[in-house]
């Protein structure tokens, strides 16, 4: 049995380590807070924008749009959304093996990555992956020079024939305790995806200046739309993430302390009953010699 | 009068900057400013930057700096998409004056590696948060 000197020292430690969990799970708890609002000031634009792209389905067929066109997949963009940090359960790897695994579903195309967050970026690096973009260090607010950066590159990539679809996975945000990576494709825009409901807009429009050019200035805008959407949402299920699992921390933590605190009184008592022991046996051996 | 409300809805990638029923409002399109009242037939219009002046129901008027995007009506209601949408209140006029002076500065050297489409486009995003503010 360890000594009650070690033990004390054990339960100090813990309950460090348990202050630590505390603070984080707290800290979750108000990012998670903001990315809650952030997801839901996000949700208009991106209902709007889908909107604006029924009303102009009906002409798609029409449009010649460089990020239209559709060609014999040999190359696929993947963009994957993962954190910097860590402590955040299972949101990284499940985020990690959906990518994993859809790459390993394309065996005879070649998937290049375009990755958001450091733990996706380590993991895929170690692995030799072919990694076309990397942003790192997201900010809190998410900035629209970031969306532009990841849309920009997907553009570019996409019209010099790089990629011939691309996808993207984000972790899809439910509630804290529910959160699901989920791959969506971007590019080729699919009409058919697009026409599922009836145009918002009753009749065809007037568009000024015309059709294709709006079509032209809408598709990378709409593209943005989707990024910051799966960026909101990634952000939002990871501080759920590490909420939940720090919360959890904190409570094992706690039980730690209880067992750790009944085995130091124990050992404490151990002690107190040998010395006692010892007293008594030593005045009874003096009472002993002494009667002699 | 019409008994449904003709609303507006002024939303950017990030939040909703306005919601609110209007009687009209006239917004910087590519090819000119044009006014939406209600009753407007379906209409789809890309939007330059500018100042979108809106009346609101109440009688209020009320300007919006907006840059990019796009504007889209049924004659029911009225849809802003803009990249960038601000009440005047918002502008930061010590930015907007940082961004003018670096457009210019940009503008008056003319080296080839600059992009001036861009330099042109931030220095009247600047100029017109600055119009609006009031500073200018």
């Amino acid at each position: 049995m360890p000594g009650t000197k070690e033990i004390r020292r054990r339960i100090r430690s813990v309950i460090s380590i348990q202050q630590i969990t505390r603070a984080m799970e707290m800290i979750a708890v108000s990012r998670l807070k903001k990315a809650e609002d952030r997801l839901r000031s996000a949700r208009p634009y991106a209902e709007k924008i889908r909107e604006l792209m029924e009303s102009l389905a009906p002409c798609l067929p029409r449009v010649d749009h460089p990020l239209l066109v559709k060609r014999e997949v040999k190359k696929i963009g993947l963009v994957l959304i993962t954190s910097d940090k860590g402590l955040c359960g299972g949101y990284n790897a499940n985020a990690i093996s959906r990518a994993t695994q859809f790459i390993q579903a394309h065996p005879d195309q070649e998937v290049r990555l375009l990755l958001v967050g450091r733990k996706g970026y380590d993991f895929f690096r170690r692995k030799g992956y072919p990694i076309d973009f990397t942003l790192l260090q997201l900010s809190k607010e998410i900035s629209l020079q970031e969306v532009k950066g990841i849309s920009g590159a997907i553009i570019k990539g996409f019209e010099k024939a790089s990629y011939d679809e691309v996808y993207l996975i984000y972790t899809q945000f439910q509630s804290p305790m529910v959160t699901r990576p989920i791959l969506m494709k971007l590019l080729p825009l699919e009409s058919s995806e697009v026409l599922k409901k009836e145009p918002g807009i009753a009749g065809e429009p007037i568009f000024e200046p015309s059709a294709e050019e709006i079509m032209a200035l809408l598709l990378p805008k709409y593209l943005e739309a989707q990024i910051y959407k799966g960026l909101v949402e990634s952000v939002a299920s990871e501080q759920g993430a590490r909420m939940v699992s720090m919360k959890s921390a904190t409570e094992n933590a706690e039980e730690m302390i209880s067992t750790l605190t009944l085995s130091f009184n124990k050992a404490r008592q151990a002690s107190i009953t040998k010395e006692l022991l010892e007293v008594t046996t030593g005045a009874e051996a003096l009472r002993y010699s002494q009667k002699k | 009068m019409e008994s449904q409300p003709f609303t507006l809805d002024v939303v950017t990638l990030k939040r909703v900057v306005f919601s609110e029923p209007i009687q009209s409002v006239v917004a910087p399109g590519t090819v000119g400013y044009f006014g939406i009242l209600a009753g407007h037939t379906p209409f789809v219009s890309s939007l330059q930057t500018g100042i979108t002046k809106i009346n609101k129901s109440n009688g209020e008027k009320l300007n919006l700096f907006t840059s990019g995007g796009f504007l889209m009506t049924d004659g029911k209601k009225v849809i802003l998409l803009a990249e960038a949408a601000e009440r005047p209140e918002e502008i930061d006029v010590a930015r907007a004056q940082r961004a003018k002076e670096r457009a210019e500065r940009r503008l008056a050297e003319r080296s080839p590696d600059i992009d001036i489409d861009r330099a042109k486009a931030a220095l009247l995003r600047a100029v017109t948060r600055l119009k609006l503010s009031g500073s200018q």
